[in-house]
């Protein structure tokens, strides 16, 4: 009995519904606009924390869910979660973004004057889904259980969308020691973070 | 490279972090490989929930507003495009339509091209029979080319009576040697009382006596009944 009661429990944190694909197969507008309040606090909090700037990121939000509504039929649900899908989509988005900003140099004037704003709209966790914090706490403990070095390679990959040679420049460190941290970091965060996937 | 190496190169592909040739080696191992397929969607899936792990920001309201109303939009589009999609689909069958009538036309041209050839071919060796138009209808004429060689004849006539339905003109060939004129063909005129006909198995040339064109039942008769409208010889 308890065994079942432990399984029903994991079985309920994976992400295996996809509210947002059914209502834009559908054409559900009003289902559209609930399965965006589930999802784009998550999505627009990565935004801000890869842009640092609350246009840009409000620009590529309202892009990346507008792309789930047109290409919704692309998501395939065999190849992970709905909302895996969309930070994916939001993440290669923003980074692109964030690249064309760097390479116009604005960001460095830009992002100090930004985050006080941001700041203040950090959601207390009143409308984020139960599911959404209880994968929360279990990414921030896999990430602080990582060795400070492997941490830093993957955050400054995911986050900062540096590759690893340039990485390996800002932290002058050979490529291969990057590289290999950064395969440790995802190996881990892989098997850790297993209970939570889509499947 | 092996199956190890190429999930090294999916947990650097996960975070964006794999460069353009090595996300090419990946894609081409992936394509076959169910074991690393699986093993790259796991990663990938990883890596996204490392989103989870940022604070959660809720957006200005305007956002889903903007957002709602593009989608409006995205919802009218494929409507528009059903309609492009039907108004390219017939402006094609009306294409397509519009290219058999010319092939059928460019067949028509070399139809007659290939007529007039003949008749040119006629013309230089034909034997001409004028038919004169009789007292029931003084303006007709017609002339009958022959073309003794082929035996065969072709023949037009001109300013006859528009013929009811239920008649038809019948071209009458009296032959030097039978009493009995042989039918040579039924023909019905156009509404400028035009006709043509072409005339194959004729007698050689020195057996017709005349020709004659009578207004018979419709589809013709075995022996002439009706009035003559033409005469010739």
């Amino acid at each position: 009995m308890a065994q079942r009661i432990g399984l029903l429990a994991i079985r309920s944190r994976r992400l295996t519904t996809h509210p947002l694909r059914d209502a834009a197969v559908a054409g559900k507008t009003s289902d559209f606009g609930a399965a965006y309040d589930r999802y784009a606090p998550v999505v627009y909090g990565l935004l801000i924390r890869i842009l640092r700037d609350p246009g840009d990121a409000q620009e590529i939000l309202q892009e990346t869910f507008l792309t789930a509504w047109t290409d919704a039929r692309k998501f395939d649900p065999a190849r992970g979660s709905e909302l895996a899908w969309l930070i994916a989509m939001a993440r290669s988005r923003g980074i692109d973004r964030l690249r064309a900003k760097q390479r116009r140099g604005q960001r460095e004037e830009e992002a100090g004057r930004e985050i006080s704003i941001v700041r203040s709209n950090v959601d207390s966790a009143g409308s984020d889904p139960v599911a959404f914090r209880e994968i929360r706490v279990a990414v921030r403990s896999a990430l602080q259980e990582l060795p400070e070095a492997q941490r830093s390679a993957l955050e400054l990959a995911y986050f900062d969308g540096l590759s690893q040679s340039e990485i390996a420049t800002r932290l002058g460190e050979p490529l291969g020691t990057i590289k290999t941290r950064t395969n440790l970091a995802m190996k881990k965060l892989r098997e850790r973070l297993g209970a939570f996937r889509s499947r | 490279m092996t199956h190890e190496e190429i999930q090294q190169l999916a947990a650097l592909d996960a975070i964006g972090a794999a460069t353009a040739d090595e996300v090419a080696e990946l894609r081409r191992h992936l394509a076959t490989c169910d074991d690393c397929r699986r093993a790259a969607d796991e990663l990938n899936e990883s890596a996204a929930l490392l989103a989870l792990g940022v604070d959660p920001v809720t957006p200005p309201p305007r956002v889903k507003e903007n957002l709602l109303r593009d989608v409006g939009r995205a919802s009218a589009r494929p409507a528009l495009q059903w309609w492009l999609a039907a108004a390219a689909a017939l402006f094609l069958v009306l294409f397509l339509w519009t290219a058999s009538q010319l092939s059928d036309a460019r067949r028509q041209v070399a139809q007659l091209k290939s007529d007039r050839d003949k008749l040119s071919a006629i013309l230089n060796t034909a034997h001409v029979i004028q038919l004169a138009g009789q007292e029931i209808a003084p303006r007709a004429s017609a002339n009958v080319f022959l073309d003794p060689s082929q035996r065969r004849a072709f023949v037009f006539f001109h300013g006859l009576p528009l013929n009811a339905q239920d008649k038809s003109y019948q071209l009458w060939i009296i032959r030097a040697d039978q009493v009995a004129p042989q039918s040579a063909g039924v023909f019905n005129v156009d509404a400028n009382g035009n006709a043509s006909l072409e005339v194959r198995n004729l007698p050689v040339d020195t057996m017709i006596k005349a020709l004659a064109v009578t207004l018979e039942p419709r589809g013709g008769v075995k022996a002439p009944t009706g009035q003559k409208y033409l005469v010739g010889s």
